[in-house]
């Protein structure tokens, strides 16, 4: 039988150019800023979970070996997982594993890279694609999702004003969080629009910012929770699929993967409808299109309505459903601390703590990865209240 | 006082195709287009694959199909900027000691946009792969469910781009 584990403790570097910063000193900032607020010292850890994307980006191989010390896991258990986009949600899952195990008490989960130390994120994104069959077209992460948002546009008669809604709607988020790097105040769909198109049907305004960043999660179990913290983030579950490549009917623009880990975090949580249960959701829109398609993959409407629920506003802050108060990816893109963001976020909110961009009363949050080709996905699903 | 550190790294690498990479590779010298046929689900793959997701079948000891040489396009994108414009910051560049020339980086491909990369499923097959049309007067036909052949290159090493782009025909 899995022990009931809370979130403790979370540290969150600001997303930006931390040219003042190496890699381990930006990778330790994050952990004792998650150590201060959990109240715990380095000591309380019994092991550490380290995310990190590939290592194309920066250049280091197997950070893990110049970074341990630096997250605190100095003479103890040190796991390093990765899957793309989405590892840092990966990683926190781990972590979440471990201590529900009955194995390790406090682990703590951390997540990032320094997008910035590269001089093209997008050479190394086209490395991720099948060396035999397609990199030699590719253009990096934009042009996978390109073709994921116009068969998804197209299928349903939406076109790229939707997107751009959303990148709207998530800019104007991110004037709330103080991690958030990309801040245009006073942002209209108009300016949206007016940015040139890169990889059609995306603008620039569809896409994410190159951040430097680092996120971290500290997991503690049931018996231990008490003593930290007086608001603590359960976590109800995790669940992460991948749904592969290339399959018949593989429709880019309908993540079944996604479907399947959502119905499965549901069932497990006893959800029976998530729009009306869950009080916030954060979602990994690296490029503005995404965030419609999983709101389909979420279960947040039916497939084929994830436009129309734009278009509604109930996923604005002053919604019923509000995704991505942070400004999500769109605001801030590290990947290797973007998906451990997305929980981070979900979990701040049911222990109240979001500060400017709290959602009023959230008792019952979702937090979403994704990473590979629009094929991994993970999501933890965080309540105020002990399970 | 911070510092920036500099380093290029250039290593070169050989990707082994193997059984079902390389038969559908030497078809493309020949210019065929292979699919290949799991007998355990009758799914036909191409592009074709080591493993069949649905079944976890070994590929390799399946059917070849030869395909008509017409597909159907599931989805494109058409890309305006080689890396969408996508350059490194003056503050980057500023640190760098030795700036990179990208001009004939290996993955810049191809030389010039717009060009569109388009999911491309052949007839007969169940699963479709990624390929270009870039002719002028086809990317401003290309849409969904466009009718597409191949058009071969003269010179054919057994290589995707033996395929030099697919026309529309439809």
């Amino acid at each position: 039988m899995a022990r009931k584990v809370a979130v403790v403790g979370i540290g969150m570097t600001e997303n930006k150019s931390h040219w003042d910063m190496s890699i381990p000193a930006l990778y330790r900032m994050g952990a004792s800023r998650a150590l201060e607020d959990s109240g715990l010292n380095v000591d309380d850890l019994d092991a550490v979970v380290f995310g990190h994307s590939p290592e194309y980006f920066e250049g280091i191989n197997h950070p893990e070996k110049w970074c341990g010390e630096a997250v605190g896991a100095y003479n103890k258990p040190l796991f390093r997982i990765h899957t793309g986009g989405s590892v840092g949600a990966s990683a926190a899952i781990g972590a979440y594993y471990m201590v529900a195990s009955g194995k390790y008490d406090v682990v703590l989960a951390i997540s990032g890279n320094k997008l910035n130390e590269t001089s093209s994120a997008q050479i190394g994104l086209s490395t991720v694609y099948d060396p035999i069959m397609g990199r030699q077209f590719a253009a990096g992460a934009p042009s996978a999702v390109a073709l994921q948002a116009n068969r998804y546009y197209s299928t349903h008669g939406y076109s790229d004003e939707h997107g751009l809604m959303v990148a709207v709607k998530n800019r104007l988020n991110a004037l709330n969080n103080p991690y958030a790097q990309l801040k245009l105040p006073g942002y209209t769909l108009e300016m949206a629009r007016n940015t040139p198109m890169l990889c059609y049907p995306l603008r620039m305004a569809d896409m994410c910012p190159t951040s430097d960043a680092v996120c971290c999660m500290i997991f503690a179990a049931e018996d231990r929770v008490e003593s930290i913290t007086d608001n603590p983030g359960w976590v109800l579950n995790a669940v992460s699929t991948n749904e592969g490549v290339d399959y018949v009917d593989r429709d880019w623009g309908k993540p079944i993967g996604l479907r399947l880990a959502a119905d499965k975090a549901y069932e497990r949580a006893g959800i029976k409808d998530p729009r009306q249960e869950l009080d916030v959701v954060e979602v990994y829109d690296a490029f503005s299109a995404q965030e419609l398609i999983w709101y389909e993959g979420l279960k947040l409407c039916d497939w084929g309505e994830g436009g129309s629920l734009m278009e509604s506003g109930a996923t604005e802050m002053t919604g019923d459903i509000p995704v991505n108060p942070s400004g999500g990816v769109l605001s801030a893109n590290s990947i290797g601390a973007a998906a451990m963001f997305r929980l981070a976020e979900a979990a701040l909110q049911v222990m109240g703590k979001a500060d400017q961009r709290q959602v009023e009363g959230a008792r019952l949050s979702l937090g979403h990865g994704w990473g590979g080709a629009i094929q991994f996905h993970t999501l933890m699903l965080f309540s105020k209240d002990k399970p | 006082m911070s510092r920036v550190l500099d380093w290029d790294i250039t290593v070169s690498y050989q990707w082994t195709a193997g059984a079902v990479y390389g038969h559908f590779l030497g078809g493309l010298k020949e210019e065929k287009i292979f699919g290949v046929r799991c007998e355990s689900c009758s799914t036909v793959y191409c592009p074709p694959g080591d493993v069949c997701p649905q079944c976890f079948t070994d590929m390799a000891e399946q059917t070849w199909l030869e395909l008509e040489q017409e597909g159907e396009v599931v989805s494109f994108t058409k890309v305006m900027e080689n890396f969408f414009g996508e350059r490194p910051s003056d503050e980057y560049l500023a640190g760098r000691i030795k700036p990179t020339d990208y001009s004939d980086h290996p993955l810049i491909w191809p030389p010039g946009v717009p060009y569109a990369m388009a999911l491309i499923r052949m007839k007969g097959a169940d699963t479709a792969f990624l390929h270009l049309v870039r002719d002028e007067e086809d990317l401003k036909k290309l849409r969904i469910g466009a009718k597409v052949r191949p058009v071969w290159k003269q010179e054919r090493s057994g290589y995707l781009l033996d395929i030099d782009q697919f026309q529309i025909i439809g």
